[in-house]
């Protein structure tokens, strides 16, 4: 019990309350002493539930999620929504082909105040031939992140948490698939996850959602996953580069996914050390399908001198990118600063100078 | 009075839901099945019985009509089950009480079946045909039993020659709703179109009972089949959003039976089209609607297809409910697939009707047409796997290539064969017995 993640910072005595139950905490409380809500982690808050009028009538009444009046698919809190936890943020939209977002984001920071912070991010991607993604897609990234939440805050390894928690997912999808006995095609999805801590990026994923490295000043970015499809083989393989290899007609057919009948391998697990600050992005391929680059997206995301607007900003102007193209899919674009941390280090990300990471960074 | 438990009503709905931009005509079949009767005490529905037997002139050639007829009607009676009214009608050119001999309806018992079927023994023919006066009777019987399930059997061996057609439209018109009412043509003097439009106002079956000796398995059946529904006046109710059109809605299976015309408004964006009582048995229906096409990626809900029974008060009663959906895609390998069930059920409605229309026009000397329409006829039924249509209509024509539809008419066809075709032109079969519709 030396790790110092598994206890509160010391800190000069402050009035605080529990996020669970409003009792007063102390600034030393690891946990509240009242309910055991965990003081020093804070996530994301779900889709709302408040009930929209219909964009197309004005029309208040629902039956059966569809409007009363002009029968139109009611409106969704899903269809999009932004959430900003100051050093994570992210913005899951519908896009503009799609009637529902399959997509669904979660992230936590840890011990933020604490010597050792980590941001945890888990973006999943509901495999839209399946029978409500959607169920998949959110189950399996709630499902993620309470795991890895957990197995953190117990001082355990980043990379086998990850592994473990994306099992847990597999699981908690599998007992879903229950539920729909008499379908070939119950609810499945992809997954992406991101822990960041100081020294090291752990990324985990199952498909076609992915990880970037987008670095700042100068630094070299690029893509952590390679995805579970033929062409993420190909280049992965080194036979061909993305633009072409994506241009094959059943290219973005999926191999590999978080379902009741999903292949038995392990989830992809890496790790990486960044030799400088930068972010690191989790999306789903409605982002990633528009602007594939690494360096493109760290230049999207702002990370060019003057353009920096802050993280909210950036999952917005990213997701615009690829609303403007067209919108195929659901887009989902979730990112965490690296280091770990909240202002005032974050300004760094522009200002400093530090070296650009090396080639070598990735480990299989 | 107790309430019988209703039935446990599923729906399902069998669509392709996506649709491409711009387009706004959304099909599906939708299929409901009911469990029948709840087992137990309540489980019994309450039911009144009324069968009308043709006792005119022409009913003595062949005598073994008549004979037939009253047996048919005896063994009827016994099928009635114990404490269910009914009453037994003579049909002439009037409508004569035969049991009880004054206008109400006797509870069945050992007695009153006895005595029923003593009456019907005594039955005469003598008279001319005017079936608007029939059911005007059944109509007056059936009052003050509205809270049972109001069955008739109608039973003719000719043309309604007595009275204009108007008149029978008419009697029909006022029976819609009143009662359900299946019809039997003995012999091949009737005519089909008569019966089958006094069997689709009313929700009953038509059929053509050739060989007099059928008859009474025939009546049993019907009279146990009325005594198994569990519960009546069931409809239809189809939500559409605003700015929709109804297409049409069709009964499918088990037999063709447009109700586009029976909509009665319930609502501002409802409506309900009668599909009678209901026991254990399936039945599909093929809705057709046209939407305001949407964009890609707009989701509308096209139709909420709900079972609804209305109990003595007017009270509707949810017994299931179904969703048809458009959901608009750029996909074309998503928007141009054909759900199996619209496919197959659209050939088996196209065969009804190209049957009629061919026979219709064999009549009328138009052969060629009448060549075109029953080879289209043959292709459909073999390609659907209709057997019991490919063999009446092997009777009518000989068949030289069931694929192409290639056919000759033949020179001599038995009037009866050809009934038979006409009247069992609307029987479908269900999905998954073709070879073709894969």
């Amino acid at each position: 019990m030396t790790d110092p993640r598994t206890q509160a910072p010391p800190g000069p005595p402050d009035a605080r309350t529990c996020s669970g139950c409003g009792a007063h905490v102390l600034p030393g409380d690891g946990y509240c002493e009242e309910c055991g809500t965990d003081l020093l982690v804070r996530r994301n808050a779900p889709p709302g539930s408040a009930t929209l009028p219909c964009p197309d009538c004005g029309g208040t009444a629902f039956t059966d999620g569809y409007c009363d009046n002009c029968g139109r698919l009611a409106p969704s809190p899903r269809d999009r929504w932004e959430r900003d936890l100051g050093v994570v943020a992210g913005v899951s939209d519908r896009g503009l082909r799609h009637s529902r977002n399959e997509d669904s984001m979660a992230f936590a920071v840890i011990g933020e105040d604490t010597e050792y912070p980590a941001s945890v991010i888990v973006v999943c991607d509901g495999v839209s031939s399946s029978i409500d993604p959607q169920r998949a897609s959110q189950l399996a990234a709630n499902t993620t992140l309470d795991h890895l939440v957990r197995a953190l805050r117990q001082g355990e390894p980043a990379p086998a948490s990850t592994s473990a928690a994306i099992q847990s997912a597999q699981q908690a999808v599998t007992t879903l698939a229950e539920e729909y006995r008499d379908r070939s095609d119950a609810p499945s999805c992809t997954i992406a996850t991101a822990v960041v801590e100081r020294g090291r990026v752990t990324v985990g994923w199952v498909g076609d959602s992915r990880v970037y490295w987008l670095a700042a000043d100068g630094g070299v970015s690029r893509r952590l996953t390679d995805d579970d499809t033929w062409a993420g083989q190909l280049i992965a393989g080194g036979a061909v580069n993305e633009a072409e290899a994506y241009k094959a007609p059943h290219a973005h057919a999926i191999l590999r996914w978080i379902g009741p009948d999903a292949p038995p391998e392990p989830p992809h697990v890496r790790d990486f050390a960044p030799e400088g600050p930068g972010l690191v992005l989790a999306c789903s391929d409605g982002l990633w399908n528009y602007v594939w680059d690494a360096a493109d997206l760290a230049g999207l995301a702002g990370l060019t001198a003057n353009g920096w607007s802050g993280l909210a900003a950036a999952c917005v102007s990213l997701t615009a990118v690829a609303l403007q193209g067209g919108g195929q899919d659901n887009i989902t674009t979730v990112l965490a600063y690296y280091p770990p941390t909240a202002s005032p280090e974050t300004t760094e990300i522009v200002s400093s100078n530090g070296t650009a990471p090396s080639d070598e960074g990735i480990e299989p | 009075m107790s309430t019988p438990t209703l039935p446990q009503f599923t729906v399902s709905v069998y669509q392709n839901e996506f649709l491409p931009e711009g387009a706004g005509e959304v099909n599906a079949i939708v299929t409901v099945t009911s469990s029948g009767a709840v087992a137990g005490p309540t489980g019994a529905a309450r039911a009144a019985q009324v069968i009308m037997v043709d006792c005119s002139g022409s009913m003595d050639y062949p005598s073994a009509k008549m004979s037939a007829a009253r047996q048919a009607t005896k063994a009827a009676i016994d099928a009635i089950r114990e404490g269910v009214p009914f009453a037994v009608v003579a049909g002439t050119h009037v409508a004569r009480m035969v049991f009880p001999t004054t206008e109400y309806l006797v509870p069945a018992d050992v007695s009153t079946r006895a005595a029923a079927k003593a009456a019907v023994d005594r039955l005469t023919a003598g008279g001319g045909t005017a079936i608007s006066q029939w059911l005007s009777l059944a109509d007056r019987l059936f009052t003050g039993h509205e809270d049972a399930i109001r069955h008739a059997i109608l039973l003719t061996d000719g043309k309604d020659e007595h009275e204009s057609p108007d008149d029978l439209a008419l009697a029909i018109a006022r029976c819609e709703g009143r009662f359900t009412c299946d019809c039997r043509g003995i012999g091949t003097d009737w005519v089909v179109a008569e019966l089958r439009r006094i069997a689709g106002g009313l929700l009953g079956s038509v059929d053509i009972v050739a060989d007099p000796i059928n008859l009474a398995d025939d009546f049993r059946a019907m009279v146990e089949g009325a005594m198994g529904k569990a519960v009546a006046d069931v409809r239809l109710r189809l939500w559409s959003p605003q700015g929709s059109t109804i297409k049409f809605v069709k009964q499918v299976a088990p037999t063709v039976l447009d109700l586009s015309g029976r909509r009665l408004q319930t609502g501002p964006l409802a409506g309900d089209y009668p599909t009678g009582a209901w026991g254990a048995e399936s039945r599909d229906y093929h809705v057709c609607v046209a939407v305001r096409p949407g964009s890609v990626g707009d989701e509308m809900l096209a139709v909420r297809a709900s079972l609804v029974s209305i109990d003595g008060s007017g009270q509707a009663q949810v017994l299931g409910q179904g969703l048809v959906r458009a959901v608009w895609t750029d996909d074309a390998a998503l928007s141009t697939k054909m759900n199996r069930q619209v496919a197959h059920y659209t050939g088996q409605a196209e065969l009804a009707d190209v049957i009629q229309a061919g026979l219709e026009a064999r009549k009328v000397g138009d052969y060629d047409t009448a060549t075109a329409k029953l080879g289209r006829a043959v292709q459909l039924a073999a390609a659907s796997g209709n057997d019991d249509t490919t063999r009446l209509l092997s009777k009518v024509v000989d068949v030289e290539d069931p694929a192409t539809g290639t056919v000759r008419l033949k020179a001599r066809v038995n009037d009866a064969d050809e009934m038979a075709l006409d009247t069992r032109s609307s029987k479908t079969v269900r999905v998954g017995k073709g070879n073709s519709q894969g």
